[in-house]
């Protein structure tokens, strides 16, 4: 039985908190772009939606170490160049992900449909707090 | 509005600047009373025998779209009719990005045959093909002979 006693969205805002974002500045390096992210919080698992269009599934590399997911999306040389007005592009990119710790590492999938590459990470059903009875 | 009317052969300016122009005077419009704050970013390639458009709008499919040609504008909206919004269990800690309504519209060059555009939703990007008028399409050089 969880001992704080305030409302459970507010834990729940607490722990996704936790899902840092960290984006790489641009002075940095050739993977300095960024890429937008939506982040669903449900009872079971968090969802992570990243928008990457004019990418393809062979494109993109997911990564786990420690408690940092990084997802890198590369492309290769478009054919069409836009020669008239270009407001998009799929040029190198990345984003990490530090993972709060009601994560379940080994549950974590990743799926990508037009576009949209969405990793789901179910949260772990262990209690984290646990009550020790004296004795 | 002016560029509409000058000459080609007269403007200084290249005339890759006059087609951007075309595609840029889209009319905003206000359909069925809302009005769309966010538009998809685009690219917008110039070929010889056709004009490519590139909209990026991922998360959607096929019939999510509507293309329209009004007026010679060419009209691109969308709705999500699968919702992935969050059901009650669940919330948005962060939105970045939120492709599920939008509209855009590009005024279609005096070269598009509008009867020939067609289009195709892959990777999440909306690339439509707007073939050139047989007329439009520019010959090679050609010498013409002195009788």
């Amino acid at each position: 039985m969880k001992t704080m006693n305030c409302n459970p969205t507010f834990t729940a805002a607490r722990n996704h908190v936790n899902t840092q974002v960290q984006r790489k500045s641009p002075s940095t390096n050739s993977t300095s772009l960024g890429i937008p992210t939506n982040v669903k919080v449900g009872q079971e698992a968090y969802v992570i939606q990243l928008a990457l269009p004019g990418f393809q599934s062979s494109d993109l590399d997911i990564q786990m170490e420690g408690t940092t997911l990084s997802v890198t999306a590369k492309a290769a040389e478009i054919t069409v160049k836009p020669n008239v007005r270009r407001e998009f592009s799929t040029t190198e990119r990345k984003r990490q992900f530090t993972l709060p710790k009601d994560v379940d590492q080994e549950q974590i999938t990743a799926k990508f449909e037009q576009g949209i590459l969405e990793v789901r990470l179910p949260k772990s059903q262990k209690q984290t707090v646990q009550t020790i009875q004296i004795q | 509005m002016i560029k509409n009317s000058v000459n080609p052969m007269l403007s200084p300016k290249p005339v890759t600047s006059l087609i951007d122009a075309f595609f840029n005077r889209g009319i905003h419009e206000f359909i069925g009373g809302d009005f769309y704050f966010h538009q998809p970013a685009v690219n917008i390639a110039e070929l010889e025998d056709r004009f490519q458009i590139d909209l990026a709008a991922p998360g959607l499919v096929k019939s999510d779209f509507q293309l329209k040609v009004e007026d010679k504008h060419l009209i691109v909206s969308a709705e999500k009719q699968n919702s992935s919004e969050p059901t009650e269990n669940e919330k948005f800690s962060r939105r970045e990005f939120n492709y599920s309504r939008f509209t855009r519209s590009f005024q279609l060059p005096e070269a598009a045959d509008q009867d020939q555009i067609s289009a195709q939703y892959i990777n999440g990007v909306l690339k439509i093909t707007l073939p050139k008028k047989e007329a439009a399409i520019a010959k090679g050089p050609r010498t013409i002979e002195i009788v």
